[in-house]
């Protein structure tokens, strides 16, 4: 049989195939294939599959470490979960403190670090939790501080028990919680902590409206009265001494909360005439901060850093692809907490530090970016120092003075607007068309709104000074022998590296 | 339930009423526990007898079981004191 035009040939390879390639010609590859030689890929290809590779490499590398690390330690604590537990008893219970970050608009920052990387820990070793995050700054302490005044009026019998179940008495509960513990997520957290416990064992236990308080002061502000427009626009902006009214209740500023004011300035209220009755029924005996601080659970310090800003974005990235750090570090704190060794709380002698709380006052607002290299170490107030370098310049500059300016824009439009309300109430004057379609705010509203963010703002200011980082920590000398911090526990350390590993 | 608004006669009633639903939910809970007892022990019917493996299973599973329901009846408890402190 001659072979044909168009017949179709078996494609031959060039060369004679040996082995699997001779078994492979007849599978349908394109033999061209089977007599290449294996060669690299482009010079290109190269660079770009070298970098993607490093890259995903490191990436994958570093999440799997986090997880084993995770792993490690979990497997040291578990066996703690298994011990059984009587069924009308309850398991070691631990409060987790968080605050927003200077800078940060996602307040939940430090509760985030804690549930993914101490959090685990604590589950496996059958630790219950409560968290405890503030909103805005100087949230937490406040928070804190209500809590101690509770228990204050609690203990001295000022207010009525909540309703107690058999299992439950109240020295019960104490106990409980004093085997249980405090966790606290960075230093904007401690300084609120530290400043909430001051002001919640020196403060006087009225139970104090704030809004009341607010309404009181702004009342005598004036800046509503019905007087010429003149005396309005000539009165200081964000000043409370705005007219000069005949007053002896000339409340001082937001820095304590005054407790008495004159008879003839409170409303009609009842819930005002109750606060009146009741600051005169607490005996001074009852009011004066206690000489000593009951014991308090031991304290967990946590160390983070939150990175924000366009100068922070190294940082960023680098933690990025360095989780395992902070997986290490959170799991050793939650390994510390679960291990329950203490020590007491170390802050330097008395003398150093009113020394230092005055030069603080004094010296008003220094300079942020610098650490204080030149002062003495303050032992565990100093606690994550360093961090305080990394918060966000414009902000820690100007916090102060952006409130100070949203006051002043806002009490300069508000005659204006003042004028338009009263105006149109009165019907002095017939709304134009746009008014007509969208209502300007009437007065009342024009005072709830006042209201609103002088509320705001003052507590803005405070929680700032609280927590600027010209600010030292808040501390009370009842404290000293009363906090105590978790440390490693002895035989874990690695070449007896506790100190160290607890000032992180 | 509010004793104090009712009369003698309708406060037996409430009371016999109440002493009703407690047995069945007695007994409710009696059958829950027989059949979880039953589905997690006793799976091998190659014999009549119960073997000392189902036993044991069986006794652990009626303890947890009591105490289960006792520690979920405490933290009930807690929560309702908890709302109404609130």
């Amino acid at each position: 049989m001659s072979k044909q035009a168009g017949d179709s040939v078996f494609p031959q390879p060039k060369s004679q195939l040996t082995g699997v390639k001779a078994a492979l010609q007849y599978t349908g590859i394109p033999p061209s294939w089977l007599d290449k030689r294996p060669s690299l890929p482009s010079r290109n290809w190269l660079i770009f599959l070298g970098v993607t590779s490093t890259i995903a490499g490191y990436y994958i590398y570093d999440r799997r470490k986090c997880k084993e690390i995770r792993k490690e330690y979990v497997d040291k604590v578990k066996n703690l979960a298994d011990v059984p537990l009587h069924s009308l008893d309850y398991p070691r219970k631990v409060t987790v403190y968080g605050s927003k970050w200077p800078a940060d608009e996602d307040y939940d920052r430090g509760m985030k670090y804690f549930r993914k990387y101490v959090k685990p820990i604590l589950v496996a070793a059958a630790i219950d939790f409560e968290m405890i995050n503030g909103r805005r700054h100087g949230d937490l302490a406040r928070r804190i501080a209500d809590d101690i005044k509770k228990r204050r009026r609690l203990e001295l019998g000022l207010d009525q028990p909540p309703i107690v179940l058999p299992h439950h008495s109240p020295e019960d509960q104490r106990r409980r919680e004093l085997e249980g513990g405090i966790v606290i997520v960075g230093r904007p957290t401690f300084k609120e902590f530290m400043a909430g416990l001051k002001r919640g064992w020196t403060e006087r236990l009225e139970i104090v409206d704030r809004e009341e308080m607010l309404s009181q002061d702004l009342e005598n502000d004036g800046k509503f009265d019905e007087s010429e427009l003149e005396t309005n626009v000539v009165s200081d902006g964000p000043d409370l001494d705005g007219e000069p009214i005949p007053t002896t209740s000339r409340l001082p500023s937001s820095k304590s909360f005054p407790a008495f004011t004159p008879p003839h300035l409170q409303g009609p209220s009842p819930s005002s005439t109750a606060k009146a009755s009741e600051q005169s029924t607490i005996p001074a005996s009852m009011n004066t901060p206690p000489a000593r601080i009951p014991p308090m659970p031991p304290v967990l310090l946590v160390h983070f850093v939150d990175y924000i800003g366009f100068s922070q974005i190294p940082h960023m990235i680098w933690e990025f692809f360095n989780q395992r750090h902070k997986a290490q570090s959170g799991a050793e704190a939650a390994y510390r907490l679960v291990k329950d060794v203490t020590r007491p709380f170390n802050a330097p002698p008395e003398e150093e530090l009113s020394r230092l709380a005055a030069e603080a006052e004094s010296q008003g607002e220094p300079d942020p970016s610098q650490p204080h290299l030149s002062e003495p170490s303050l032992a565990d107030l100093d606690f994550d120092k360093d961090v305080e370098s990394s918060y966000k310049k414009s902000y820690v500059r100007d916090f102060t003075d952006v409130i100070t300016k949203a006051r002043q824009e806002y009490y300069e439009k508000l005659p204006a607007r003042l004028e338009t309300a009263r105006a149109l109430a009165w019907g002095t004057r017939e709304p134009t068309k746009e008014e007509a379609n969208y209502p300007p705010p009437t007065e009342v509203e024009l005072r709830a709104e006042r209201m609103k963010k002088e509320l705001r703002w003052r507590a803005d200011e405070e929680g700032w000074d609280i927590i600027r980082p010209g600010k030292p920590v808040a501390w009370d000398e009842r404290l000293r022998d009363v906090l105590k911090v978790f440390v490693d526990p002895p035989s874990e350390t690695r070449s007896g590296q506790a100190k160290e590993e607890e000032a992180k | 339930m509010d004793f104090s608004q009712m009369n003698a006669a309708e406060q037996a009633h409430m009371s016999k009423v109440i002493e009703k639903k407690q047995m069945q939910d007695f007994l409710r809970m009696y059958s829950n526990l027989v059949e979880r007892c039953f589905n997690s022990c006793c799976n091998d019917f190659t014999s009549k007898a119960l073997s000392s493996k189902e036993e044991q299973c069986v006794m652990n599973c009626t303890d947890k079981f009591l105490k289960h329901s006792e520690r979920v009846g405490a933290r009930f408890a807690e929560q309702n004191a908890d709302a109404m402190n609130k």
